[in-house]
């Protein structure tokens, strides 16, 4: 994993890594990536370049534009992006039709750069209940089911907080998103379990891992409060959390999805390493 | 803080203290205290002596019986047994009467004893709705706070989880 990057590629991407080379070897068995957005003052090379020497194996959230720019470098878009937005989702059947023509749009796209999973999101409630949200977003999804199964690409919903960052994000507790699972019923559609939103909205965090991770294919990470780096800051003690996934036997992956206080790539070297349990 | 405590004091209560001593200085800008049942195989004195030395300024959970034994370490009973239990407290009328007889008699000795908090439990939903089981603790813990007033000791409820521990705990959410 980290043949690919030199000392001077490292050195170039970013500065403070320099420093700090050679890179400690990674165990890997829980697949890390890391989110676009969170390095904006980064070009995606020197992201990709510098997170594959780190440890990374994917890239998250990620337009069609940038697929190609993440798998030159020998890593996977580990979660692209999708249709609509967060408050403009599933859950409300008026957006189905455009919603359905983008996935079938993207999704051969996805497939031809190697996929694996697209993300979806649900939407805002604007006044629609959990159960009739839930029922429009089985009506919708199931629409794209098809073609997702034939082409292999997962889908993922995300569960976000409504409380403090999305207020009225609809997919927003593990058991609505979990009933949604079931109802669709496809091996293609599973939960992204942003670690930060739901310890927001829920806690308990390694326990409902370890009961839900039939219907979980992909995890983010991000301190509680405020976003930042997994470190003495925050309430949550990820190294446990990394545990519990590995234990569980989850083969997809784990997304870092924080901002930065400090160098941004010093810190999502000391989270990938936290995580690499 | 530390000063009550002998280094024979501290090998003597339980041990593994032995190895360590002496404790660290606490800054003690948290009080902090420990739930009396949480270490059953000790008595409460080597609880409160060892506790001392570690830096504790309280002891959790302690019934009438004990808070004078608290308090002989210059310990506070820092939150006394309160009246009814986890299943069966204010959230059913039913139970007022009782539980005000008990607080009304325990109070007083709880003041007396120089704790300040006394623990209050919704009891169990057993069927009443949030808004019922709210409206009937305000009816029920009203009718003792005069009395807390007065006497100046804290009444204070526990939120406790419903989803796992203490499934149908009324009082489950901060809001």
């Amino acid at each position: 994993m980290l043949g690919g990057a030199t000392a001077a590629g490292i050195a170039a991407a970013g500065g403070a890594l320099g420093e700090q080379a050679p890179n400690p070897p990674i165990k890997g068995r829980l697949k890390q990536s890391a989110c676009r957005g969170c390095y904006g003052r980064l070009s995606l090379d020197q992201l990709c370049e510098a997170g594959k020497a780190i440890g990374l194996q994917g890239i998250d959230l990620v337009g069609e534009n940038d697929w190609a720019g993440v798998t030159k470098h020998g890593l996977t878009v580990s979660m692209s992006n999708g249709p609509g937005g967060i408050s403009e989702g599933w859950n409300h059947a008026e957006n189905h039709d455009r919603l359905v023509k983008e996935s079938e749009r993207l999704l051969p796209l996805l497939k031809a750069a190697g996929g694996p999973t697209m993300i979806l999101l649900s939407g805002n409630r604007r006044g629609i209940s959990d159960s009739e949200g839930m029922a429009n977003c089985v009506t919708g999804i199931k629409r794209v089911i098809p073609l997702a199964e034939q082409l292999g690409i997962n889908l993922m919903m995300e569960l976000l907080n409504s409380k403090r960052d999305h207020k009225d994000y609809q997919c927003d507790h593990i058991a609505w998103g979990v009933e949604l699972c079931k109802r669709i019923g496809s091996e293609r559609f599973k939960l992204l379990y942003d670690i930060y939103h739901m310890q927001i909205m829920e806690g308990d965090i390694c326990a409902t891992i370890a009961e839900n991770i039939q219907y979980i294919g992909h995890f983010h990470t991000g301190g509680v409060p405020g976003r930042h780096e997994l470190d003495e800051t925050q309430e949550l003690n990820w190294r446990r959390i990394a545990q519990a996934i590995v234990d569980s036997g989850f083969t997809g992956f784990l997304a870092h999805e924080f901002t930065p206080r400090h160098d941004p790539l010093t810190s999502l070297r000391q989270a990938v390493q936290l995580m690499d349990v | 803080m530390l000063g009550g405590a002998t280094a024979a004091g501290i090998a003597a209560a339980g041990g593994a203290l032995g190895e360590q001593a002496p404790n660290p200085p606490i800054k003690g800008r948290l009080k902090q205290s420990a739930c009396r049942w949480c270490y059953g195989g000790l008595s409460l004195d080597r609880l409160c002596e060892a506790g001392k030395a570690i830096g504790l300024q309280g002891i959790d959970l302690l019934g009438e019986n004990d808070w004078a034994v608290c308090a002989k370490y210059g310990l506070t009973p820092s939150m006394a047994n309160g009246p009814g239990n986890i299943p069966d407290g204010w959230n059913h009328v039913e139970n007022h009467d009782r539980l005000v007889k008990g607080a009304e008699r325990l109070l007083p000795l709880v003041k007396a004893a120089g704790a300040p908090n006394m623990i209050l439990l919704s009891g169990n939903r057993r069927g009443i709705g949030d808004a019922e089981g709210m409206a009937n603790c305000v009816t029920g813990v009203k009718r003792i706070i005069p009395l807390a007033e007065q006497l100046g000791v804290n009444i204070v409820m526990e939120l406790l989880n419903s989803k796992r521990d203490h499934k149908d705990y009324q009082m489950d959410h901060t809001a």
